[in-house]
């Protein structure tokens, strides 16, 4: 036991003075390798073993796919038609946001890209609105998490990998907890700005002019709307699996943002093209790193006398399961959700599996919580970027941030851990699994 | 914790020495019960100087890793699928067609047999103490939907099948019709499950069962390859060991091997009912058309499978048939 | 001198520029590379029935140069994921600089080991010549880009270790003139 402490202690003293995680896991795993005696030529082999998988390489290809559509101006499309729909009441476009947020997320596979793509999109529009500045950005920090519950998500393809299941059950699992919190970050944002009087609402049109316009907008965002279905109906018609979509979908977003849209240039292409590869490559070395440090947990057996510590609390499952989200709530302070679903599905995913979650329920208990980690400081990613393309203090974000956490996350994170039918209705009815 | 092999051989008399013991199967299978019967009886017949630790459901890594971890030390004992990365002959075990039901196995994969002789020259070479082959059965095929002329060898089959990437697999169902596709083993289930392949070869019915029972409509049993797994531990270990151990460690491990001989069978039609219990149809070849098949694999197949098996070992092997 | 100083008086060094420069060719060619293997293997076979044969074997060996060079390239631009906590609420002074110093010299440390490892394991590969299942490709020419981007993040943490320790002498030369 002394000697997974002090590998937590490495772990949590390294990444608080700010070495970057994959150097953090690597730390913790060489107090493991010195305390335990283990010879560790046997751990970087494990390692590339293991990250040596077709599936993996979507994640570099999702990512370019989603810059390409960002930069190629399918994301503006979409915020558009959002907006004749639901832009017409008090904080409408809040709710335009959130749900242009869930659209983009499904072709994005991060949410970093959904924050910054309709962030940057909607944010000004809203402060022309009058909308405030503390209130938008801890709105969009929220609902980028989106992006990564709506599949696409590099976040479900990592914990699929991990924890041995199915990528595609993963995706659908987080589908519902996704939807359901776009409808409560709505209703949320709609009642705090409810007595707001400096918004000015646009005026509202009749019925048939609604129509027209949203024909007009429709017609011009039909190759960004038809991107999900190419990647989503591609994945769920049998036509291609998730890595072949995520290359068919770049292949797509090239000539649609290059003729069509005429978003891309060859300047934007290389540095989106730079910019994916980069950021592949901070993921997967972590990922790296964290399958060594998880097979000496393995080898410590660290679910097992983490199980034991949670049972000698109590035996009721129920108490298990939340202590088990708690502790997950901590890590999702102190590490983004990547970093976080790479250090806690290896270790959290027998110990559930022993109270009757299902790998696929626990895609979509630990998609939530860990989701709800990128907004919660001190390390809150998603929170910050929010705050910089928004221009707003932290200390403005934190009164609706707060109502979102307690009123839309925490209501969700308790349905997706408590009814295993909320998460996997959806996957039971398209893929048929139990 | 602490790598056993560092201080193999020379555990202090009241400390027992804890050997690490790698499976690639799930808790529930034969496998298991074998390798807890092998831990027990070690411990027994050394008064606890050896104890064994089993980590299954390969929670140690796949195949691949846990056999170089052998050759390394890392890892002292494992149950697996040999892989061939190291020695393309090592691919062997899994010739396609090379027996065609349980009598056969038990000659081919026997202790003592060519195959067997062969494979502890190989092992060694690499540093590896080979302890026998464990039967689990035959690798069926299953599908969606069936095959045109599925008794017509070179015909094609109108069916995209998932293979695992080895010539073994790939060659035979290209040379029979069908087309390989490479996809994950963990994706096989959705991969079929979605139609991005219709069916696949790689798993015994057992495990057809329990990954793909509820979405596979038809399994045949075609007797192309024995599920033939094997017992391998580190060589230096082993030699550091005393003659006495050494002994009651071989005797555990041949005798899990041959009671898998005999429980194959049994196994296989029982995993086979209960497919048929969850609507599966289950396709049995008439032991003709397993030959004809066989016969179709050997001369058209094998002849591509020479360079990676080399002939020495391939002729020895045709030597068993006529 | 600032951070943005020492900085940008290395940019414009031939050497520091060849190398980004080469990892940017890098990048890019198995960036395409790596999208193109797999659209075709997925064109061949829902249009032609065919399957790329053993074509996984290449693009695994593409994906990792990608990774580990991508890795590399967000070492020199100093965008590996971190936590970041310290640098938001720790005030410029005295006390930061010298956890940045401490930090960059653990990172130093950390890349080296974990570079020791990769070269061990390419030792390794090349020693015991292990080969892919398929094209009987040997494993090493994936396994050396581990050694190759673990030596340009070794190579980077040094060089930004150089910085923090002449930015923390710095803070500290100013600390002084100030109290004194
Ligand atoms: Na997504
Ligand atoms: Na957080």
């Amino acid at each position: 036991m002394h000697i997974i402490l002090f590998a937590f202690i490495a772990l949590v003293t390294t990444l608080l003075i700010g070495v970057p995680i994959p150097f953090a896991f690597f730390a913790s795993s060489i107090v493991v390798v010195i305390l335990g005696g283990y010879d560790p030529s046997f751990l970087l082999p494990y390692g590339y073993a293991q990250a040596s998988s077709i599936i993996l390489v979507a994640i570099p290809l999702f990512i370019l796919a989603g810059g390409l559509m960002e930069r190629g101006g399918i994301g503006e499309r979409l915020v558009e038609v959002v907006e004749v729909l639901v832009g017409r009441v008090r904080g409408g476009l809040g709710a335009v946001m959130v749900i242009s947020c869930a659209i983009f997320g499904a072709i994005s596979g991060s949410g970093f890209a959904t924050v910054s793509c309709i962030g940057s999109i909607m944010l000004p529009r809203m402060y022309r609105a009058g909308y405030p500045r503390g209130h938008c950005s801890a709105l969009i920090a929220s609902a980028g998490v989106l992006g990564l519950l709506i599949p696409p998500s590099l976040t479900m393809i990592l914990y699929a990998w991990v924890g041995g299941t199915s990528v595609l059950a993963s995706f659908l699992a987080t589908v519902t907890p996704g939807v359901t919190l776009v409808i409560l970050f709505s209703i949320i944002n709609l009642i705090l700005l409810r007595n707001n009087k400096e918004i000015t609402v646009t005026e509202n049109y009749d019925f048939l002019t609604t129509l027209k316009v949203f024909n007009k907008k429709a017609i011009s965002a039909t190759p960004a709307i038809i991107a999900p279905a190419i990647i989503l109906g591609g994945i769920y018609g049998g036509v291609m699996t998730p890595t072949e979509a995520a290359a068919m979908s770049c292949l797509y977003a090239i000539p649609v943002g290059f003729f069509i849209y005429k978003g891309l240039t060859w300047r934007e292409f290389y540095d989106t093209l730079l910019n994916s590869v980069n950021t592949a490559g901070v993921i997967l070395i972590m990922l790296l790193s964290v399958m060594v440090l998880s097979r000496l947990y393995i080898m410590e057996n660290v679910p097992q006398q983490l199980m034991a510590l949670f049972s000698a609390v109590s035996d009721n499952p129920i108490v298990i399961l939340l202590m088990l989200n708690v502790f997950m709530v901590l890590i999702g302070m102190l590490m983004d959700d990547i970093s976080a679903i790479l250090l806690c599905t290896p270790i959290l995913l027998p110990i559930v599996t022993q109270l009757g979650v299902t790998p696929v329920q626990f895609a979509a208990i630990i998609g939530v919580n860990l989701g709800m980690g990128c907004i919660t400081p001190p390390c809150a990613p998603f929170l910050y970027l929010a705050g910089r393309i928004g221009g707003a203090p932290v200390n403005e974000m934190l009164k609706t941030t707060f109502a979102l956490i307690f009123f839309a996350w925490i209501p969700t994170l308790l349905l997706a851990t408590f009814v295993p039918g909320f998460s996997l209705w959806l996957p039971r009815l398209v893929l048929g699994i139990q | 914790g602490g790598s056993s092999g560092d201080n193999g051989g020379q555990a202090a008399s009241d400390e027992p020495m804890v050997l690490r013991l790698a499976t690639d199967h799930p808790v529930d299978h034969m496998a298991t019960r074998s390798a807890n019967a092998i831990a027990e009886e070690v411990e027994e017949k050394t008064n606890g100087r050896i104890k064994i630790n089993i980590y299954p459901a390969s929670q140690l890594g796949g195949y691949d890793t846990v056999y170089e971890e052998i050759v390394r030390g890392t890892i002292d004992m494992a149950h697996i699928t040999i892989p061939d990365s190291l020695d393309s002959r090592l691919g062997a075990a899994y010739t396609p067609y090379l027996t065609t039901g349980y009598e056969e196995a038990k000659v081919v994969y026997a202790p003592g047999s060519f195959l067997s002789e062969k494979f502890v020259e190989y092992n060694e070479a690499l540093g590896v103490k080979f302890l026998g082959f464990y039967l689990e059965g035959y690798i069926g095929m299953s599908a969606k939907k069936e095959p045109r002329d599925l008794l017509v060898p070179g015909a094609n089959k109108g069916l995209q099948m998932r293979v695992w990437a080895a010539p073994a697999a790939r060659e035979p169902m290209a040379d029979l019709g069908y087309t390989p596709v490479t996809v994950p083993y963990a994706e096989a289930p959705t991969a079929i499950q979605t139609g991005v392949v219709d069916g696949w070869i790689g798993g015994t019915p057992n495990v057809n069962y329990h990954w793909v029972g509820e979405i596979i409509d038809y399994f045949w049993r075609t007797y192309m390859h024995a599920e033939s797994t094997a017992y391998v531990m580190n060589q230096k270990l082993f030699d550091s060991l005393s003659a006495e151990d050494q002994q009651i460690i071989l005797d555990a491990f041949e005798r899990q091997s041959k009671e898998s001989f005999e429980l194959a069978e049994a196994e296989d039609e029982h995993w086979m009912e209960q497919l048929e219990e969850l609507g599966v149809t289950v396709v049995k070849l008439s032991d003709d058309e397993v030959q004809m098949l066989a016969d179709f694999v050997r001369t058209t197949t094998w002849p591509k499978l020479e360079s990676v098996y080399t002939s020495e070992l391939l002729d020895g092997l045709k030597a068993q048939y006529e | 001198m600032s951070r943005t100083d020492i900085e940008l008086s290395r940019e414009n060094h031939l050497f520091w520029r060849t190398l980004a420069n080469i990892q940017k060719a890098i990048m890019v060619v198995t960036g395409l590379a790596v999208m193109l293997i797999v659209s075709s293997a997925m064109l061949l076979r829902w249009l032609f029935n065919t399957d790329f044969k053993g074509y996984e074997e290449i693009l695994v060996m593409f994906a990792f140069w990608l990774y580990m060079i991508g890795s590399s390239y967000g070492s020199y631009r100093k965008n590996q994921i971190t936590a970041d906590i310290l640098n938001i609420y720790l005030k410029e002074g005295r006390v930061k600089s010298v956890i940045n110093l401490f930090r960059s010299f653990l990172t130093l440390v950390l890349a080296a080991i974990f570079n020791y490892w990769a070269y061990e394991f390419v030792v390794w590969g090349f020693t015991m010549k292990t080969k892919t299942p398929v094209w009987r490709l040997p494993m090493v020419w994936g396994q050396s880009s581990l050694l190759i981007g673990l030596t340009l993040v070794t190579f980077y943490n040094l060089v930004y270790f150089y910085d923090e320790i002449k930015l923390t002498l710095i803070q500290f030369k100013q600390g002084k003139q100030i109290l004194s």
